[in-house]
């Protein structure tokens, strides 16, 4: 009986170790097919069959990080790249542009949010839940219905197209969510804190100052990060808002794939370039992600 | 006591004793905002705009006559259900599956919630991409390992052809984006689980499918109820894929979810009004789906 169990529970074992880690190849491998077109030669991107060997080249890095003139890359990667796609490929203006916009608009978010946390955290009223209840539903409506409005004004007064027009609308998008997981960490602050520094003397503003950022900033931190994330990714709005001069990393790489040929070997590195920040960023806050994700409701 | 030394402050403090100064600012603009939004959609469904004059002529019920007659828009919706059904499904019993094997795990629970989160962070467009390369019918790796095993004809690749692998296409990218994002909550909240109930049908003899059903599922309930509408709302609003891999085609919209439809009558066919018109229908359904979803599922947040 009690071998019999102790296998039945190993086999146990195995088979879910086994499912997880077919589970993880799933996760990894569109990643690592990223990774490695992004240095594979030419050659081996254009094959009908896989390979999986091949000699590493960063040509396809040199092409979106250095401005270079097309003849080179022609020469360097003997592909099918023509002259007038000279400089189309050079991402590090567009680069820029996405962290410009989204460290601009995620400080502003989180700087003006935190007032609103605390209040929303510290202080009881009848419409608390209303007002809350509000913000989040911000959160539920479909982009693109926000967008056709935000479209149309900035239009008429001349914020198409510019930084500070993005800048503004990612403040708008993400203000509720910093709002809501904001209050969660400062919720999470025995309220004795905010009594005893009043007790001292100090008002609530100092109190605000002095007791609650320092106690909650890894809490603010990571919610700045996610927000930056946030922002960094965001496609469709910048898609709708920008042309040329504030084009951001997401649009720029959708306009990659043409008609006449696609380069997969530059889609890839420019991929990479913009998945790596947001991985570094994702794996040192994973702890407060969960709590993050839902708004602050789960706190993982 | 607390109530003694919150009084003696107000006296000399009175503005920030309030919760006023700290919430209404924000809550204000942000109200100010999401209404401005809703009425100027309001007013796009009854005009049209034109770009010849740059007016804005009054249409009456227009607009939505044209809605209630438009084929394309009833399309849409019928693929976005399809879309949001098919995906919130699988993700939904593929996530619990892995959380639960995550959660019945010793060692390296860490190390699989650190490669599960990788997916979700990547931007929609570079995962759209990838997907778009694999998926290619002439140099895609999955395209060739589904060619070799006769599971797929070159004259019916997945991204092209008539279309009938499209949709299934796009939403494997959603799945494989978006499962681990509820793999990471469920994982979560089953940590979180009280270890009582547990212990107490182990004693009772309660065999695995027991435990599950008559404890672990109604312990989960309102994170699963959560995370149900966290997806939904995603699902329903997805934009990117179609955008990057497919146009909505390859033939007659088989891939043409709401919010791209939209897109394309709106900014494509430069017709704010109509764009309007269904844009606010999208806008107070989901609206009104996410509020009963909230109330019914008591989601606190």
């Amino acid at each position: 009986m009690g071998i019999e169990t102790d296998m039945n529970s190993n086999v146990k074992k195995g088979v879910t170790y086994a499912i997880l880690i077919v589970y993880s190849i799933f996760c990894l491998f569109p990643i690592y097919w990223l990774a490695s077109t992004s240095l594979k030669p030419f050659t081996t991107i254009f094959t009908a069959t896989p390979t999986y060997l091949f000699p590493i080249d960063t040509v396809w890095y040199q092409a979106i990080l250095t401005y270079i003139p097309s003849w080179k890359i022609e020469l360097a990667t003997t592909g099918a790249i023509t002259a007038e796609s000279g400089g189309w490929y050079y991402i590090v203006p567009y680069l820029i542009n996405s962290a410009i916009i989204a460290t601009a608009a995620t400080l502003i978010t989180v700087f003006i949010a935190a007032f609103a946390a605390y209040g929303f955290s510290r202080f009881d009223f009848k419409s608390k839940q209303t007002f809350q209840f509000m913000l989040l539903s911000t959160r539920f409506a479909p982009p693109i219905a926000i967008l056709l409005p935000f479209f149309i004004i900035y239009s008429h007064i001349g914020l198409r197209d510019t930084l500070q027009g993005l800048v503004l609308l990612y403040t708008f998008f993400n203000m509720s969510i910093a709002v809501l997981l904001m209050k969660s960490f400062i919720d999470d602050i025995p309220k004795d804190y905010d009594e005893s520094s009043i007790l001292d003397g100090a008002g609530r503003f100092q109190t605000f100052i002095r007791v609650i950022l320092p106690t909650a900033r890894y809490g603010f931190a990571a919610t700045a990060i996610l927000i930056f994330i946030f922002n960094w990714n965001e496609f469709i709005a910048a898609l709708i808002l920008t042309f040329l001069h504030a084009r951001t990393l997401p649009v720029a790489m959708s306009t990659f794939v043409t008609a006449y040929g696609t380069e997969w070997g530059m889609i890839s590195a420019a991929g990479i370039v913009a998945i790596l920040p947001v991985f570094i960023f994702a794996l040192l806050t994973q702890r407060y992600l969960v709590r993050g994700l839902t708004f602050g409701t789960v706190k993982g | 006591m607390r109530g003694f030394a919150l009084k003696s402050v107000r006296k000399s403090r009175i503005s920030l004793e309030s919760y006023r100064p700290w919430v209404l600012p924000v809550t204000i603009v942000v109200m100010a905002l999401a209404f401005g939004i809703l009425f100027f959609l309001i007013y796009l469904s009854f005009v049209e705009f034109d770009p010849v004059t740059k007016a804005f002529p009054f249409q009456a019920a227009g607009n939505w006559l044209t809605l209630i007659g438009d084929g394309r828009a009833l399309n849409a919706l019928t693929v976005t259900a399809k879309y949001t059904i098919g995906c919130l499904v699988i993700e939904f019993f593929l996530g619990l599956g892995i959380a639960l094997a995550v959660n019945s795990v010793t060692k390296g629970q860490s190390l699989f919630r650190s490669i599960y989160i990788l997916p979700m962070m990547m931007a929609p467009v570079v995962t759209a991409l990838i997907f778009q390369l694999m998926y290619h019918s002439q140099w895609g790796v999955v395209s060739y390992y589904l060619y070799q095993s006769g599971l797929l004809t070159r004259q019916e690749p997945l991204l092209g052809g008539t279309g009938v692998y499209a949709l299934p296409a796009i939403m494997s990218v959603d799945i494989w984006q978006w499962t681990p994002f509820v793999v990471i909550i469920l994982f979560a909240g089953l940590h979180a689980l009280p270890q009582a109930p547990f212990r107490a049908a182990r004693v009772d003899g309660a065999s695995a499918w027991q435990t599950f059903r008559f404890i672990t599922v109604p312990l989960l309930k309102p994170i699963i109820a959560l995370v149900m509408l966290l997806r939904f709302i995603d699902l329903f609003r997805t934009f990117d894929y179609v955008y990057v891999m497919t146009a909505g085609g390859p033939t007659g919209g088989v891939t043409e979810l709401i919010s791209f439809y939209a897109f394309k009558v709106a900014f494509g066919f430069v017709k704010w009004g109509y764009g309007g018109t269904i844009l606010l229908l999208i806008l107070v359904a989901i609206l009104i789906i996410c509020n009963v979803i909230v109330s019914y599922a008591k989601i606190k947040f």
